[in-house]
């Protein structure tokens, strides 16, 4: 009994971050083709700039965590329009450089920081019991934090003026510019949602598993795993494999063993791959 | 004076001419055909018009030369196209394909006014609004681009191809649907493979030959050349 609240509890946190962490990364890739391999960069630049804020600058916890979003924001949209736009057609140019871009702010934090992880302050202590199992008050705040946000972007997109011509564009680019739409600004719009997502996913877990300049590469290899489980360039596909992902491998590091959870979304992703590889909420191959 | 100047533009796509030195002019309240075989620049032209390729030479619409704005700014000014294939937002509903035309337009009075009128021209949509865009039927497509067109609020409606794939049914319906929304005060330029009904619907027509003007005239005269007779009728 235990061990399902466990997994209940547990799961939920990791499978709302995992969310978090990979609407955007589906976002960007449904709206404008881009795989961004920076965009664990970005959830690093969340959790190293809100350190930075509240060690150098010493600023309250909660201004540093928004400006450190804000930043990364505006890091993505920069890299977009300088970039990327140049040569957006170009795919693998895009990997290349959207990597490079990974790879310069890993040495740049480690330039910075140095090897050794870095404890981020939380941003509130102590723990608290869900129906017996003990769960630190930061998991909380950052399950409620994912839970939030994704929602809003769900709304945003669904609803809005703005949010649907997101979507017009992601399905017909051609037809959005005849009616007036500017894909290259919802390129960009797009672009410092998926970032700032990404790196208030960073902030929120980084007083949980401290800021290291390899962070990057987690986050990138379970967007990865959500979004072919969820479908491409679907968010409610990425939202449901990431609450699947989330309990599965807390399942696994219970029952089984905490070696193996990460075993989890490399055999989902060979499974879904062989069986089906438009993903759970795919549409169709582009 | 001219609503729409066409002033002997090219067009290249790479080392090909798509548009050599072509020539257009309508004038406001026209309802005026442009008719050619395949890759004679029909859609080229409609392409250039809404400034979505680069083009070499001068368009002017009421007076201001728009070939060097950004496709949005012609669409602000009036200058609308219902693109060839329809290009619908196939996810969303007929609804959303609707406010999608309005994209650019803040003026909710008369957005909701355009509605209206879009769906007592085609009333099968008001009873489908809520139904996903890409589930209806191909005569239904065209009319639901056709009202996403209006709803832009176009003062110059360029149609391409509105009755590719239709049967002639439905092209029937079509084409008295065009002529309602002519009436209703909006100048037409209409991009048709289907000579007989692009010559039997309008006043005036452009013939298209690689790339430029190769005939022009009323309509009904046209219809009558021996030439146009021997090339677009007897051939079909």
């Amino acid at each position: 009994m235990t061990e399902v609240l466990n997994i209940a509890v547990l799961g939920t946190i990791w499978g709302a971050l995992y969310s978090l962490i990979a609407v955007g990364f589906t976002l960007i890739f449904g709206v404008a083709g881009i795989v961004n391999l920076a965009h664990g960069a970005f959830y690093m630049l969340g959790a190293y700039l809100s350190y930075a804020f509240m060690t150098v600058l010493r600023l309250p916890v909660v201004p540093a965590a928004l400006l450190a979003v804000s930043c990364t924001a505006v890091v993505g949209m920069l890299i977009d329009r300088f970039g990327i736009r140049p040569m957006r057609e170009r795919h693998v140019y895009v990997l290349i450089i959207t990597l490079a871009f990974a790879l310069f702010f890993q040495e740049l934090m480690y330039a910075l920081f140095g090897p050794h992880g870095k404890a981020v302050g939380s941003f509130i202590q102590g723990d608290m019991a869900i129906g017996g199992v003990y769960v630190s008050y930061q998991k909380v705040l950052c399950f409620g934090a994912s839970a939030s946000l994704v929602t809003l972007l769900w709304l945003f997109i669904k609803k809005t003026k703005t949010g649907k011509s997101i979507s017009a564009v992601a399905q017909n680019r051609q037809a959005a510019i005849y009616v007036g739409i500017q894909p290259e600004r919802v390129y960009l719009l797009t672009m410092g949602i998926s970032a700032a997502l990404a790196a208030v996913a960073g902030v929120f877990i980084a007083p949980v598993l401290e800021a290291v300049p390899t962070m990057w590469v987690f986050p990138l290899f379970k967007a990865f795993a959500v979004v072919i489980i969820g479908g491409l360039g679907s968010v409610e596909g990425a939202i449901i494999a990431g609450m699947l992902l989330g309990y599965s491998e807390t399942c696994v590091s219970i029952l089984i063993s905490a070696n193996y959870p990460d075993m989890v979304y490399l055999v989902a992703i060979i499974l879904v791959l062989l069986f089906r590889p438009r993903g759970l909420m795919g549409k169709r191959a582009h | 004076m001219n609503l729409l100047d066409v002033r002997d533009i090219k067009v290249l796509y790479g080392k090909a001419i798509a548009l050599n030195g072509l020539s257009i002019r309508l004038q406001p309240g026209e309802l005026v055909g442009v008719v050619g075989p395949n890759g004679a620049g029909k859609t080229t032209l409609l392409r250039a018009i809404s400034a979505v390729v680069p083009v070499l030479g001068e368009i002017y619409y009421d007076g201001q030369r728009i070939d060097t704005k950004a496709p949005h700014e012609i669409i602000r000014m009036g200058v609308v196209q219902c693109p060839e294939r329809r290009q619908l937002f196939t996810e969303f509903t007929v609804a959303e394909n609707l406010e999608m035309g309005a994209f650019l337009r803040k003026d909710k009075e008369g957005i909701r006014r355009d509605l209206a009128y879009v769906y007592a021209l085609f009333p099968v949509l008001a009873e489908r609004r809520r139904q996903i865009s890409g589930t209806l039927s191909g005569g239904e497509q065209q009319m639901l681009a056709i009202g996403r067109a209006l709803l832009s609020k176009p003062r110059l409606l360029m149609m391409d191809e509105p009755s590719m794939g239709l049967s002639p049914l439905v092209k029937k319906h079509l084409a008295a649907s065009i002529l309602e929304i002519w009436k209703g005060g909006i100048t037409v330029l209409l991009v048709e493979q289907d000579a007989h009904l692009a010559l039997g619907l309008t006043q005036r027509t452009y013939i298209l030959e690689h790339g430029k003007v190769g005939l022009e005239g009323e309509s009904q005269r046209l219809m009558a050349n021996e030439e146009v007779k021997r090339v677009y009728f007897q051939l079909t």
